[in-house]
């Protein structure tokens, strides 16, 4: 009934919305930083992604392995990595960068590789035929064949490393998290009892 | 320039495709295999150019032996060997002339087919339009190759392999979907361009009339053997 009651309370506190221009201010800053750690730990992950996918998907040597590593680090919650990264890093946005590229380079290179594997064997199997090298394969046969796949996913992954930058700054991995939970709901309820 | 001896083939213990098969072809001939599905057509010309492995027998394409070739070496053979098939092999998201030059591949680096997918120059361009006005299809250079009919797929699969200045061409039941009409334009094209540019020709077909009317020879696959001897029942009946 207690916790019930918090809920109720905690959620009340939201209302009426709090429309203070310089409390938005001074969010803008750890918004940023969210973005920007999203932003960073993605484009890392789309580089290792794409690569170990075009390897994994183009039947290389060890291939097989890769994919059961990309597997085995996707297995891991992002949060666990974070907390991790904050010991090893030190607590800021650079562990959380790191965390998060770490996820993702294991989620999208298991998503590209499974899209590429997936795609039409006529068109690359012709193109092999052509004499052309794996490279060349993937380039002009597996890419084109998968390219709005790859759009799509490698936009929805940076939709949810945003949401996740979130939960990662509040371990500590930089980012607006501590702005948005501790210290801002405490500013919300000072100032309303002001 | 085309010497089979004795080949065999076999996926596994239960599917032994090719049983023996032994066939010499000369330079610039035009050679029809006929067979019924299943007789082992397909596995021939994967064979030819090393997708599907030799148990024993040997492949000889230009005085080289191709039954045990890997990598590199494999990739250099293969860039000789134009390919046609009946499925849909085209990469339907690029554009006509990117497909047309995809048969340049196997001479390119990786680099330089990246570099002509983003900034393709004008002497690239000049060699696809020049391989389409070759099968007629000159005007639809930058047309998307989704949006192509059927028989322009199979003139630009042909485009394609002309482009890889083949030694041999396999033509892998090239006209198997398309109605009587075009599978004679096809065929004609296909020949015609074959004995144009003295390239030796391999065609799986189901028809015995169209192998009568546009090949030199006409050799028949039956249950992965070479048939001898007599024109079979399979022949007869369709000429």
């Amino acid at each position: 009934m207690d916790t019930l009651f918090r809920i109720f309370h905690l959620i009340a506190l939201f209302f009426p919305p709090y429309w203070s221009l310089h409390y938005f201010n001074a969010l803008l800053v750890p918004i940023g930083q969210t973005i920007e750690m999203a932003a960073g730990g993605i484009f890392f992950a789309v580089i290792v992604g794409m690569f170990t996918g075009i390897w994994v998907g183009s039947g290389l040597p060890g291939g097989r392995w890769i994919y059961r590593l990309l597997s085995a680090f996707r297995s891991i919650p992002d949060l666990t990595l974070a907390i991790f990264c904050v010991v090893v890093v030190g607590i800021g946005p650079a562990a959380g960068m790191l965390a998060l590229a770490i996820f993702y380079s294991a989620a999208i290179g298991k998503i590209f590789a499974d899209l590429f594997l997936s795609a039409d064997r006529n068109p690359v199997n012709a193109l092999r035929a052509t004499g052309a090298t794996r490279l060349s394969v993937a380039l002009f046969g597996l890419l084109p064949l998968r390219m709005q796949d790859i759009l799509s996913y490698g936009f929805y992954e940076f939709e949810s490393a945003v949401r996740a930058s979130v939960i990662v700054g509040a371990v500590g991995g930089g980012a607006s998290a501590p702005n948005w939970s501790a210290p801002s709901m405490r500013w919300i309820i000072a100032a309303r009892r002001r | 320039m085309l010497e089979i001896r004795d080949l065999n083939v076999r996926y596994d213990a239960r599917h032994h495709v090719l049983k023996g098969v032994s066939l010499t072809v000369a330079e610039g001939e035009r050679v029809a295999i006929l067979g019924s599905s299943g007789a082992g057509k397909t596995t021939l010309f994967h064979a030819i150019n090393g997708f599907a492995k030799a148990d024993s027998g040997s492949i000889r394409v230009n005085g080289v032996e191709v039954t045990r070739l890997a990598g590199r070496a494999l990739r250099r053979v293969r860039s000789h060997i134009g390919v046609v098939s009946q499925r849909h092999d085209l990469v339907d998201s690029l554009a006509v002339y990117q497909n047309v030059m995809a048969g340049a591949l196997g001479r390119w680096s990786a680099w330089r087919g990246l570099r002509f997918l983003l900034w393709p120059s004008a002497e690239e361009m000049e060699e696809a339009a020049a391989a389409l006005r070759r099968v007629g299809l000159e005007h639809k250079l930058r047309a998307r190759t989704s949006g192509i009919s059927g028989g322009e797929h199979q003139r630009v699969a042909i485009a394609r392999a002309l482009v890889q200045q083949p030694v041999l061409l396999l033509a892998d039941e090239p006209v198997a979907s398309l109605d009587p009409k075009l599978s004679e334009q096809i065929l004609e094209l296909l020949c015609g361009l074959a004995a144009e540019s003295r390239v030796t020709l391999l065609c799986s077909l189901h028809q015995p009339h169209l192998a009568e009317r546009y090949f030199d020879r006409i050799v028949e696959l039956q249950d992965g053997r070479i048939a001898s001897g007599a024109v079979s029942a399979f022949l007869q009946q369709g000429i």
